[in-house]
């Protein structure tokens, strides 16, 4: 036998030893009710993880599907090929749709792939299969990227959330039709469908905040009492998730967004999808290893061109602020920064000028975590309706995003007690993206 | 009483009760059948654990035990009357009494409908249980002592006409819709799972190709989905075949039914063409039907024909389904008698014989072969009673062992040291509900406050990760620190109003975890609590909140243990 038990993986969970002080008595005493001791908790906490702070990620998931012909893989001129032009980019050579002309700027820091096949991932919009990086099957709930490397990247010890997701609105969520993933509800993302902090990061008004904290410690030490004979991992992770709550809470300037310093706030913008921007480099700043931001809804079936103008236009002045903050702040070269969506759009366009579902042939980017600057994969015929060269599925674009953060492809998790690897069989590592 | 000498005093008064013919046999009877089974148990795991050199822990204590036995026969705490009424008996038969009278209470009767469900459904499946027909069924059958065979037989065939086997199909509604329904049969019926099989050969089972994955499949390609009113039947074609490709093979070939054992159904009678001029006069009156239809399909192959306004499933005369059931639910198959005794195992010790609990093959053999075989013949030789399998471990010492422990736990395979189990969330909300006050015993059955019916929902619903196993979300532990709905829950229960009406502190803190953690404090535990109230002597009933809260969150209330 030998296989560990889903639930139970040993080492897994270093308990997070709050220093209990003696005696309930002297913990009550050491608080003084006027101040926050949140407020000093955070600073300390976000310090301490930085320091030891390894990678980190951020995935922008387009929602709906995103058209390549409109954004990184633009055919002016063909009869596929929409009324917009294309521009030169920072990388010579290289021309991307003029809807990105910041995101032109900064080209040199992104790698571009413009031959994604889904295959077998298929083209619905449940969009779980290029979520997971394999074919949805429905008796099983597998992690997302993001779960993954939550799981892989998160540090137990941390009183910040492990897994950060900002939605743009709440349309379409693959996992809450989906439910809790196969590895478990800890590595599901803390959820904000607005700029604003929910209601349970903060203690309610009845309770005070001496209450608060002390009732914590009373059900801390009655936890340790019982932990002392009853050393099992499950109890301590379970004692680790309340043991977090307070680092969570004392969070909410960090998730305020609207608390970030002004500048910032000018310099990202006021939409919803710049202000996650901002978040996102905030939280991963601060040591939140996973940052999904999901902006929707990019299924232009009709009009595509008119809602590609619009949606181009905030995506590509939040995302190249984004990254160029990365790079002045010296962060890129530990944060990998990808673009998902479910499938590309179709060459054909509609009669009510919109383009349908096209999982054939699309384009994603991604940047920082040794992915090399510049780099352009694969090619699409003149006009764009098939690959010519350099064929990749979304198994791939799972094992580069593996590869640059040091997860291992071969690692198990367990569904229903059955090992599966992170990575679906025959995932290839995109070489081109890291030489 | 020793385990020896229990089982000799059984012994002496089934002789007794069998030569007077007394209508008290039966339940002597089983009782002593119930405890020849625990020994058989602590005999083997003992051989085990002498082999090994270790010593086991020894027996729980009376508050351990009641706990444990309430927690895992009747899905719920005691309340603190019947804890103190157990601990006080002087009844040298008392933990006996005790798994009998939770056995034969309709507490067991829920909790065990809902540990079935959750068997079935997988570790983290998602069968909705919110179906009062479904949960109706599972109960029903519990409670009138249904066999394991009968009530798999009918989810197999999942034909409900009325009576007690209505809601028997749901099962198979919620695979038939998902598309998995050979991996889901074969799983929760008979512990394995093929599905890597689908495309090539079993990894460690030799014999299981793609021919045994579609094999499975087979019995159930003619099965589908009926819409009668609200309600979704399974119905089955007489007719249809179902094929595959091997990995790596040009060719399509057809799957015929097979079980996992190789053993296939007799052979289907050839289907009788119908006379065209009848086909031709049944389909005049039928509008709108395209080719394929089962309304097309010759009625003579149907005991329930298709109907155009169908009221239940339609029944082939020869099904596939019947067939599988026949073949797969008996005795002589292995598959489905140990799977059925690993999982309830598993559910009273925390863990399985065989782990993964659907990896029951030869590749992957049990900790213990000789308990497991001997806990199937004993399962098939009474009736395949779930009540009697789980009270007969219940009344082992292995079941009852303390599980304190300091330092390193020896191998948990080895039982040698009582399990921490977490509490599955039904047994969580329920004893929230127990602690706090929102029950009471009535006739020996503890039964909810009035009104209490949408807080549960609530909190079911907050406290749901999806998971069957513990695991915390972070949105979880936010919610029980930080929402006024908990908070304001506690202070609603009767427990404040008990606490904050008993002066002496020793006795009122004293009454707070017995009615919580189902033990008194001990000495740390009454100072640290006692300094805590005292500090907070002007705010009362705020701090018994907090000291509540704190019970209920601590990790000894989260697990069974």
């Amino acid at each position: 036998m030998g296989r560990a038990h889903p639930d139970c993986v040993p080492n897994e969970h270093t308990f997070y030893r709050r220093q209990f002080l003696g005696t309930m008595g002297a913990g009550t005493a050491a608080i003084v009710p006027n101040l926050n001791p949140l407020t000093g908790l955070c600073s300390e906490l976000a310090a301490q993880q930085t320091k030891r702070r390894g990678k980190s990620l951020i995935v922008i998931y387009l929602g709906g599907g995103w058209s390549q012909f409109e954004t990184w893989d633009p055919k002016p001129g063909q009869p596929t090929g929409g009324p917009y032009g294309a521009i030169p980019t920072s990388v010579p050579g290289l021309h991307i749709s003029e809807l990105l002309p910041g995101t032109a700027g900064i080209m040199h820091h992104l790698a571009v792939v413009r031959s994604i096949s889904n295959g077998s991932l298929g083209g619905n919009h449940d969009g779980g299969g290029v979520l997971i990086g394999r074919p949805l099957d429905k008796s099983v709930t597998y992690p997302t990227l993001a779960e993954i490397a939550t799981r892989v990247l998160h540090d137990a010890d941390s009183q910040l959330p492990y897994h950060v997701e900002l939605q743009t609105n709440s349309v379409f969520r693959y996992e809450s039709t989906a439910g809790v993933s196969a590895l478990g509800p800890r590595y599901a993302p803390l959820v904000f469908s607005t700029t604003e902090v929910p209601p349970l990061f903060y203690r309610m008004p009845e309770l005070s905040e001496l209450d608060h904290h002390d009732r914590e410690q009373l059900r801390s030490f009655l936890s340790r009492n019982f932990l002392r004979r009853h050393h099992v991992d499950r109890v301590e992770a379970y004692n680790q998730s309340h043991a977090r709550v307070r680092g969570l809470m004392a969070c909410d300037s960090l998730l305020d967004v609207e608390q970030a310093p002004q500048e910032d706030l000018e310099r990202y913008g006021t939409y919803p999808l710049a202000r996650h921007c901002l978040s996102a480099r905030r939280l991963v700043e601060a040591g939140v290893p996973v940052v999904k931001i999901r902006d929707t809804w990019w299924d232009t079936h009709a009009d595509c061109f008119e809602g590609h103008h619009a949606l181009c236009t905030n995506f590509d002045h939040a995302f190249s602020t984004l990254i160029q903050d990365l790079v002045e702040r010296d962060m890129l070269k530990t944060t990998l920064v990808v673009t998902l969506s479910e499938f590309g759009r179709k060459p054909t366009i509609g009669a009510d000028l919109g383009r349908d579902h096209y999982p054939a042939t699309w384009s994603a980017v991604m940047a920082g975590c040794g992915v090399h600057g510049g780099a352009i994969v694969g090619r699409t015929n003149e006009d764009g309706t098939e690959i010519v060269e350099r064929k990749v599925s979304p198994t791939d674009l799972f094992a580069s995003y593996f590869h640059a953060l040091d997860i291992d492809p071969e690692e198990d998790f367990y569904v229903q007690g059955r090992p599966i690897p992170m990575l679906e069989h025959g995932g290839k590592v995109i070489e081109e993206l890291f030489t | 009483m020793s385990m020896a000498n229990r089982l000799q005093n059984a012994i002496v008064w089934c002789v007794l009760l069998a030569v007077a013919a007394q209508p008290l046999g039966a339940t002597i009877e089983s009782e002593l059948a119930a405890t020849i089974l625990a020994a058989t148990i602590d005999r083997l795991v003992g051989q085990k654990l002498a082999s090994h050199g270790i010593d086991p822990a020894p027996r729980s204590d009376d508050f351990e035990i009641c706990r444990r036995l309430y927690l895992d026969l009747a899905g719920r705490i005691p309340t603190r009357d019947e804890l103190l009424a157990f601990v006080n008996s002087a009844d040298s038969e008392k933990r006996v009494a005790l798994v009998q009278r939770l056995a034969s209470s309709e507490d067991f009767v829920i909790h065990w409908a809902n540990n079935i469900h959750t068997l079935l459904r997988g570790e983290r499946g998602r069968l909705p249980m919110g179906d009062d027909a479904w949960a109706n069924y599972l109960r029903n059958s519990i409670r009138e002592g249904h066999g394991w065979d009968r009530m798999a037989a009918e989810m197999i065939l999942a034909r409900p006409l009325k009576g007690d086997d209505d809601g028997a199909d749901r099962f198979l509604v919620h695979s038939v819709t998902s598309g998995t329904v050979a991996r889901d049969v074969s799983r929760a019926f008979f512990g394995v799972d093929i599905q890597c099989a689908m495309c090539h050969r079993h990894i460690e089972v030799e014999e299981w190709t793609p021919k045994s994955y579609w094999g499975m499949a087979a019995f159930f390609n003619r099965s589908y989905i009926i819409k009668a009113g609200n309600r979704l039947f399974v119905g089955e074609r007489a007719t249809g075949e179902v094929s595959f490709k091997e990995v790596g093979q040009q060719e399509d070939q057809l799957a015929a039914p097979v079980f996992l054992t190789g053993e296939k159904p007799p052979e289907e009678p050839e289907p009788v063409t119908e006379d065209p001029e009848r086909t031709k006069q049944r389909v005049a009156l039928l509008s709108n039907v395209k080719a394929g239809d089962p309304l097309l399909d010759n009625p003579d192959h149907y005991l329930a024909a298709p109907e155009v306004e169908p009221t239940g499933p339609t029944v082939p005369r020869y099904s596939r389904r019947q067939q599988l059931a026949k073949l797969a639910v008996n005795d002589q198959n292995p598959y489905f008698v140990h799977s059925l005794v690993n999982r309830v195992w598993k559910r009273m010790m925390g863990q399985g014989l065989v782990e993964p609990l659907d990896q029951l093959h030869v590749g992957n053999p049990p900790t213990h072969p000789e308990l497991l075989d001997a806990l199937a013949e004993d399962f098939v030789r009474h009736g395949h009673d779930l009540r009697h399998l789980a009270t007969a471990i219940a009344h082992s010492e292995t079941y009852q062992r303390t599980s304190n422990w300091s330092g390193e736990r020896p191998d948990q395979q080895l039982y040698a040291v009582g399990m921490v189990k977490p509490l599955i969330l039904h047994q969580y909300v329920t004893a929230l509900f127990c602690a706090a006050g929102y029950f009471r015993a009535c006739d020996g059955r503890a039964v909810f406050e009035e009104n209490s019916s949408q807080a549960i929902a609530t909190l079911h619903g907050a406290l749901d990760t999806g998971s069957a196993e513990l695991d915390v979300s972070a949105e979880g532990s936010l919610y029980l620190a930080n929402s006024p709905e908990f908070d304001e829950w506690i202070a609603k229960g009767d427990l404040v109003t008990h606490l904050m009406n008993t002066s002496a502190v020793d006795e009122v803190v004293s009454m707070a975890f017995e009615r919580v953690l189902s033990r008194p404090p001990d000495s740390d535990e009454l100072s640290a609590i006692g300094k805590y109230l005292a500090a907070k002597s002007d705010r009362k009933e705020q701090a018994w909140k907090q000291v509540i809260w704190s019970l209920l969150n601590s990790a000894e209330f989260r697990f069974n243990h």
